[in-house]
């Protein structure tokens, strides 16, 4: 009898150490290059850990609101529509309103979140669209017959055909957010965060140098133990 | 066998289509210009009838049985439903299986019932038994993915069957088989239906396929679809391919779909 497995994204125990491995890489790599730099350890992890956080939280809301949008418009008439208005939105371009959300949120946590959340969301929003028009007639109908409603339509049929899409627009939409956290941080004006970081050291080019390699390699490192991971399977479980 | 076909004829239609028609835009010609899928149907099903429409590709078929099973819904004319049957006690297998990928074998058989609110203990307990009936006990767990297109329509027809429907639409539910395993699933087929007799409506293009599982056979015309013959179908099962009854009945629906 095949087992099977819910949520089992590492294939063998020796892919499952090799990315734990990765995920170390990071913080040794950044605190080495604080040694290096004689740049406050403590410092470096603070800036890091608030510029993800803010990305963390931004993340939560712009795909929760991603997945609610598209599971609500993704076909009918409401879909004919509401997509040309979601397009003309995505292609606003926010940072033309940053100095008057500055004007009158301040340098806050709420501003950066604010612009990191229209960064994600369209990403999101439209790659579940797309995962959801691929979904085959038959399933739609199946779910039908077999009396599938409300929640349970929701939980058992839109949310796992929607799951591609999502981890899709999720990685899109993190690539956008970790462009936008930093250039938002430094135009906000915070005190803290990777972009204060930058600010900082901007007159420095090899700390500006080993601090992008730092967030490229971070970056790689998330993709790789969680991203990558997730969309192979993700794809793997639609496999018919 | 006999007691329950002369009990037919006191019987309420389980289904009942009433001058439905069926009419499409062909957007090719404009969008504006409409034509006919199907014209006039009319047909009376009755419980525990195995009743089988037959017509070539592109008929109007497998629309007219999303029109009775609920599934298409722009048509014209009635579709009634007998005192057994509804809407909630019907089921559906699809000819290319539409099982659920993400789901276990298990899994697809089981969303029926919980879509129906049926308790965690009857649910293991009916899909277990549906699972053994069809031989699927040791693919429980397996994704259909892991299966052979005779298994995947197994578990198509335990979905079916789990809900004890009183009605179950068949699109052509074989066609995607290798001849071998189509005939054995069909012979399964009929075992479960004599045991529990449901009314299956099925849809085919293979005339042997319907003499050897229908008790009436309608013969559609080319679209517009229009029921041009029903045939009664009273050679005594387990019908076999090589009788002269067979082939006679053959011949007569071959030549009935040729005119």
């Amino acid at each position: 009898m095949t087992k099977g497995h819910r949520l089992n994204i590492y294939e063998t125990r020796r892919h499952l150490f090799f990315t734990v491995g990765i995920i170390m890489v990071p913080f040794v790599f950044l605190l080495l290059f604080s040694q290096a730099f004689q740049i406050p350890s403590h410092r470096l992890f603070f800036d890091v850990l608030i510029s993800f956080s803010r990305l963390a939280v931004a993340y939560v809301i712009a795909a929760t609101a991603g997945w609610v949008l598209a599971v609500s418009f993704y076909r009918g008439r409401r879909a004919v529509i509401a997509l040309p208005i979601f397009d003309v939105l995505q292609s606003l371009p926010v940072f033309a309103v940053m100095p008057f959300a500055v004007f009158f949120w301040g340098a806050s946590n709420f501003t950066v979140i604010f612009f990191l959340v229209l960064a994600i969301v369209w990403p999101v929003f439209f790659s579940i669209i797309s995962s959801m028009k691929l979904v085959k007639h038959d399933w739609n109908e199946a779910a039908q017959i077999l009396g599938l409603s409300g929640f349970q339509y929701i939980a058992r049929f839109l949310f796992p055909v929607s799951v591609p899409g999502f981890i899709t627009g999720s990685i899109i939409g993190l690539g956008d957010g970790w462009e936008a956290l930093v250039a938002t941080e430094i135009i906000v004006g915070m005190r803290t965060g990777m972009g204060n970081f930058f600010q900082s050291y901007s007159h420095d080019p090899a700390v500006t140098s080993f601090g992008v390699l730092g967030f490229l390699i971070l970056i790689f490192a998330i993709n790789k133990a969680v991203w990558i991971p997730l969309l192979d399977k993700s794809h793997a479980r639609m496999e018919e | 066998m006999r007691a329950w076909k002369n009990n037919l004829f006191f019987m309420n239609p389980a289904i009942s289509l009433q001058q439905v028609s069926k009419a499409y835009t062909e957007r090719a010609n404009g969008p504006h210009n409409r034509g006919l899928a199907l014209e006039h149907i009319h047909i009376d099903i009755m419980p525990g009838e195995f009743f089988v429409l037959l017509g070539p590709s592109g008929c109007g078929k497998s629309t007219l049985l999303r029109i009775m099973s609920g599934l298409d819904v722009s048509y014209e004319g009635s579709v009634a439903f007998g005192e057994e049957a509804s809407l909630s006690r019907i089921s559906f297998v699809f000819q290319q299986f539409a099982l659920f990928p993400w789901l276990t074998v298990f899994e697809n058989v089981e969303l029926a019932l919980i879509a129906r609110n049926v308790s965690a203990e009857a649910r293991v307990e009916k899909v277990k038994n549906e699972l053994k009936l069809l031989g699927l006990e040791k693919s429980a767990h397996a994704y259909p993915r892991e299966l052979s297109g005779g298994m995947r329509q197994r578990v198509g027809i335990a979905r079916a069957l789990v809900t004890d429907p009183r009605v179950i639409f068949m699109d052509e539910p074989f066609s995607e088989l290798d001849s071998f395993t189509a005939v054995q699933l069909r012979k399964e087929l009929l075992d479960i239906w004599q045991k529990r007799r449901p009314t299956v409506v099925m849809v085919t293009h293979i005339i042997t396929e319907a003499i050897e599982l229908a008790d009436r056979i309608a013969v559609l015309t080319q679209r517009p679809g229009k029921i041009k013959k029903t045939f009664t179908n009273s050679l005594p099962r387990p019908r076999h391919q090589r009788s002269e009854p067979f082939w006679r009945l053959e011949d007569e629906l071959y030549e009935t779909l040729k005119q």
